[in-house]
């Protein structure tokens, strides 16, 4: 069976909404929030790339170098604030963390 | 053989991800985002993206997991109790489910019916095939008309056959079917432009903005080279600027200076003058230095 471009695309799709449920169902776990955001970026990545190798422009791959360091960068922010966060109140548990009531 | 290795990539990537929203230790759970990172790397392999799958096992795995490792361990996250975080959201997660797929089933039904005996009236009035985008307006009318009519009818023989709990359930997503159908009309909207724009591979050599060269004249890490730093070097410079304000940010978020801890200060070593350094005294024979 030939591997086309549609197989790729649905494979992200698949992975960008495992990513967006986790994200928004998860309840116990900051942590668990920002690795299902990765998902969701790896997702993004594998769409990228798939094109890239399907239309024969290298384009996407250049865009997904940016995508990586980026978000590796969100990432060290990302944790750094959690960190702080946890310094402070002595938890993660999202349940507790409602001092903005949001 | 190809298609053994992508169905096995993306198997193990898609389980691994679902592993990662559903473990219960959060250790467990970096590990899975590990594993789905080292098979979409395989996936970029098989893409022929090397230096893409390279740095994806050397920045994602190699840092980012690393870093999501340490401050899991730092961090004193309670395991959560027997029960798993997802039980209490079951039942609406199946009926969420339960309703999109009839959903769905019943929108193609009606859509494909109606568009098909739309497209072959249209083709008897005119005489002719018609282009795909000539009925536009019509075939986005008709959507529209679908998803009303697909969610009524879904909605009426949920009623039927469930019991009396989903009621507040129901009353729920009623309320967010509108927001969800203009959702889903503008993107059909978007789904028609594309069908629409759409190039073959074949027609589109004026459109490519960076042509891959093929594999055997040049490896994937020096075409990349050749076009990040000639085409893309202020992108290139913007994602460190980008990453020296991600570090900058993270030092000034978590540095922690101890009251108690000596330190250096090389400031004020470097700035001693002769003055304050040496002092001369006299010095009486057999009498020690004595004072300060």
């Amino acid at each position: 069976m030939d591997i086309g471009l549609n197989h790729y695309l649905i494979l992200s799709a698949l992975l960008f909404f495992l990513g967006l449920v986790g994200v928004i169902l998860a309840r116990k776990n900051i942590i668990t929030v920002l690795m299902s955001f990765e998902l969701m970026l790896l997702a993004v990545n594998i769409n990228f790339v798939a094109f890239s190798f399907y239309l024969g422009d290298l384009v996407g791959q250049i865009f997904v170098l940016f995508i990586l360091t980026v978000s590796a960068a969100e990432v060290a922010i990302g944790l750094a604030i959690v960190m702080l966060y946890f310094r402070n109140r002595a938890t993660v548990d999202l349940q507790d963390i409602s001092v903005m009531k949001g | 053989m190809h298609a053994l290795a992508f169905y096995l990539f993306s198997a193990v990537s898609l389980g691994s991800a679902v592993t990662v929203i559903t473990a219960r230790n959060p250790v467990h759970s970096v590990f899975f985002l590990i594993l789905a990172f080292f098979s979409s790397a395989g996936l970029f392999v098989l893409l022929h993206a090397e230096f893409l799958a390279m740095m994806l096992v050397v920045v994602y795995v190699g840092a980012v997991a690393v870093l999501f490792l340490f401050v899991v361990m730092m961090l004193d996250i309670k395991r959560p109790e027997i029960k798993p975080w997802f039980v209490p959201k079951m039942r609406i997660l199946t009926f969420s489910l339960l309703w999109f797929l009839a959903y769905l089933t019943s929108f193609v039904l009606f859509a494909g019916v109606t568009m098909a005996l739309a497209l072959l009236l249209v083709q008897q009035l005119i005489g002719r095939a018609v282009d795909f985008l000539t009925p536009g307006l019509v075939l986005v009318a008709i959507i529209l008309l679908s998803f009303v009519l697909a969610g009524g009818l879904t909605e009426f023989f949920f009623k039927k056959i469930c019991r009396k709990g989903w009621g507040k359930i129901f009353r729920a997503f009623r309320q967010a079917v509108p927001m969800g159908t203009i959702i889903l009309a503008v993107l059909a909207v978007e789904a028609l432009a594309v069908t629409h724009i759409w190039l073959r591979p074949s027609d589109s050599e004026e459109v490519l903005m960076a042509p891959a060269p093929p594999d055997m004249v040049l490896p994937n890490t020096h075409a990349l080279g050749q076009l990040i730093y000639t085409d893309y070097i202020y992108v290139f410079q913007a994602v460190g600027l980008v990453l020296l304000v991600a570090m900058i940010g993270a030092i000034v978020l978590t540095l922690r200076r101890r009251p108690d801890v000596k330190r250096q200060n090389i400031g004020a070593q470097t700035r001693r003058s002769r003055e304050e350094a040496v002092r001369l005294a006299k010095v009486e024979f057999g009498q020690g230095v004595g004072g300060s």
